[in-house]
């Protein structure tokens, strides 16, 4: 879990920051910063989502269900792009 | 302020019990207190206050606060800055707590952590009770809370509050609860928690609860998850509708039964008509209601308990958006197809304040348990009996295009109030997916009770009030050796009835309609009591068979047919749409904090019930019907 391989097989590279909602559905990541205002980021604060901790995405669409170790949250789309994640190799 | 002894005389010490969602807070609470409970409101905020007591075994009691579920003393929603306001003191009229009891689960140990630290920072005595052991050993979670105890200072107890595990130890805690000896930092606080947490706490890496996605993949998945929504709908509404009428006819005859008996023993005038027609028809007219809410809450419930509830918000969050809301105003909606009186106070989740009161103003027009008698009777009598498509009939599309319509007025309304007078930015939805799991049959149970309780209350005196009233206004003044019909016609209500008549005339009604809706104003129940008595059905028959027969059968004054297909379909149109309980305004001004609303609620609903009546009375009498 801690080191990053780049994996051949993907178009984008593995170890590039994307966001939240961009990651596959059950693809291990870390979460590297979180921009959605005070409010938001407080809110995903209380509940364990910040930088730094590992999540994993388990539904995309317009609404994403994330799975931080506080649980599993369900979030609209354009507030979990607002999430910056790097993939993680399994 | 840390009392360690109890007095017997004396109020017993308040602990209040804080913690996150989902972490059986009320499932601990309830095995605590029982049926030892108290529901009312924190003073000035319409927050549902929860109090239960807990006897001791040398006779002595703890009074303990069910706080709102929350992530944070900081929170934005009315519930969750209740929770903050009690345990810093800063609500008039709350007692001081003596203590806090933090529940958390044991499977998201660190996240309840975070509640766990702003507690602590507060200063109060706490005990913490770490729930859900027997699921974390399964999962293999070690905790080791005697080492948190020792470093924290005060007492962490395991506990499984549905297998009621661990109960003895936590009581006894809670008579002597300790202040930490520890000194939480404000800033950092992620470390310290990492540092407390350090060696005590264990969680497999990677641990996921693989069988609730596996569930989730299906029930949420945008085809087959819509399905099974569509499928859960269905069969709440069947339990609603379908399964609840044989209680409600046993208490339909058991009413008529004690109104005849009640009747054969009083010598006919006034006072028997006080007692039969008034009170016993009125309450009964409306305790026949009960069945459903408890099958409607039943239902909310199990959803609720076992962890559906919350998918379902996401399902809708796509559709309830488009309204301008978000997926959290599902649940309201849903509780408001039994009455709007629980739906409105259901909002109180909703953080944003907009939402939440455009959510309040849209719940009435969703149709409430109390318009089904008026459909039943109006469809029964007026649409005929024939099938459309094989087994679907006319009867049953009637009633289901009422339902929906309801729905379909509630969508423009909802988004003209949040593009004009609710605009503003909204507040991020995010909501917690809890694993599924066996309900509780306590939880459930409790739930139903409360909502029994309080609907019987309110049966017995505003609805018990609105009939006496209704009955005198029928009554009074009295005209000496009239019949029925003309004593009715000479009396306020009647004359009321004839005073608005021109305004009622363009949805095809004559004036004992306009009595007979006029009457439903406090309550819309009451209109099938009231269309009884205008439409003389026989004492001690007032049965809906007896009553759909008058309703045929009634002429207008010129010998005309009173009631026909369009009159029938503008009066169920109208009652769909109309504001015609005065609970719901009284909840409404509650819960918005100013009569404005409830006035705006009742304006805009009545408003429409007009329009749309006389645009269905149109266009039905214009196709012919």
């Amino acid at each position: 879990m801690g080191f990053i391989l780049p994996q051949e097989d993907e178009i984008r590279g593995n170890d590039k920051p994307i966001n939240l909602s961009d990651l596959r559905v059950n693809e291990p990541a870390r979460i590297l910063s979180v921009d959605g205002g005070d409010n938001l980021n407080d809110r995903l604060d209380s509940v364990g989502i910040s930088p730094g901790v590992d999540v994993r995405l388990l539904r995309r669409g317009a609404a994403v269900v994330v799975h931080g170790e506080g649980g599993r949250f369900c979030l609209r789309e354009e507030d979990a792009r607002r999430i910056t994640v790097r993939p993680l190799v399994a | 302020m840390n009392s360690t002894h109890i007095e017997a005389d004396e109020e017993p010490p308040l602990i209040g019990v804080v913690g996150n969602p989902n972490t059986g807070k009320t499932t601990l609470f309830n095995a605590l207190t029982g049926l030892h409970q108290r529901v009312g409101n924190y003073a000035g905020v319409t927050v549902e206050r929860k109090q239960g007591r807990l006897r001791l075994s040398d006779r002595s009691h703890l009074d303990l606060l069910d706080l709102p579920g929350s992530y944070t003393l900081d929170g934005r929603s009315p519930d969750e800055k209740v929770v903050g306001e009690v345990l810093k003191n800063q609500l008039d009229g709350e007692r001081p707590l003596s203590a806090v009891l933090v529940v958390a689960d044991v499977v998201h140990l660190k996240r309840n952590f975070n509640l766990v630290s702003e507690v602590l920072q507060t200063g109060l005595p706490c005990v913490v009770a770490v729930n859900m052991v027997d699921l974390g050993r399964s999962k293999g979670i070690a905790v080791d809370c005697a080492r948190l105890s020792d470093r924290l200072g005060i007492d962490v107890v395991p506990v499984s509050a549905t297998r009621r595990e661990g109960l003895e130890d936590l009581i006894d805690c809670l008579r002597r609860p300790r202040s930490a000896s520890t000194e939480v930092p404000v800033e950092d606080v992620s470390e310290w928690i990492d540092s407390t947490l350090e060696g005590a706490f264990t969680n497999p890496p990677g641990l996921t609860d693989s069988r609730s996605d596996r569930v989730d993949r299906a029930l949420t998945h945008p085809v087959f998850g819509s399905l099974a929504f569509f499928a859960v709908m269905v069969i709440v509404f069947q339990a609603i509708f379908s399964w609840s009428a044989p209680f409600m006819d046993a208490i339909d005859g058991t009413v008529s039964l004690f109104g005849n008996r009640v009747g054969s023993k009083i010598p006919e005038g006034l006072f028997r008509s006080l007692v039969v027609d008034g009170a016993i028809a009125g309450v009964g007219s409306v305790v026949i209601f009960l069945p459903q809410i408890a099958f409607l809450f039943f239902a909310i419930s199990v959803l609720e308990d076992c962890g559906y509830m919350p998918r379902a918000a996401l399902m809708m969050d796509r559709l309830m958006r488009w309204c301008g809301l978000s997926g959290r105003s599902f649940i309201p909606m849903l509780c408001s197809f039994a009455c709007a009186v629980p739906g409105i106070m259901a909002t109180r989740t909703i953080e944003d304040r907009r939402d939440r009161l455009a959510t309040i103003l849209v719940a009435p027009l969703m149709s409430c348990s109390a318009r089904l008698p008026v459909y039943t009777l109006f469809i029964a009598a007026f649409i005929p009996k024939v099938a459309i498509l094989g087994w679907v009939g006319l009867q049953g599309l009637t009633m289901m295009g009422l339902y929906l319509l309801g729905v379909v007025i509630a969508v423009p309304v909802a988004r003209l109030l949040k593009r004009t007078a609710l605009e503003g930015t909204t507040v991020p939805f995010l909501m917690e997916l809890p694993s599924y799991k066996v309900p509780n049959f306590r939880t459930i149970w409790l739930r139903v009770y409360h909502a029994c309780y309080a609907f019987l209350r309110r049966a017995g005196t505003v609805i018990f009030v609105a009939s006496l009233v209704i009955w005198a206004l029928a009554t009074f003044p009295r005209t000496e050796g009239a019949d029925d019909a003309t004593s009715l016609r000479n009396s306020a209500l009647g004359t009321a009835g004839r005073l608005i008549e021109p305004v009622v005339k363009p949805l095809g009604w004559d004036w004992r309609l306009a009595v007979a809706s006029l009457s439903a104003f406090p309550a819309r129940e009451i209109v099938v009591a009231s269309l009884a008595t205008i439409y003389s059905v026989e004492e001690g028959e007032e049965d809906v068979e007896s009553l759909k027969l008058a309703l045929v059968n009634a002429k207008r004054e010129d010998g005309s047919p009173a009631f026909t297909i369009p009159v029938a379909l503008s009066v169920m149109v109208f009652f769909a749409l109309c504001a015609q309980c005065s609970s719901t305004l009284a909840v409404i001004r509650r819960e918005s904090g100013s009569w404005g609303w409830a006035g705006f609620s009742f304006i805009y609903m009545t408003g429409l019930a007009y329009v749309g009546a006389l645009a269905v009375y149109r266009v039905a009498a214009g196709a012919g019907l």
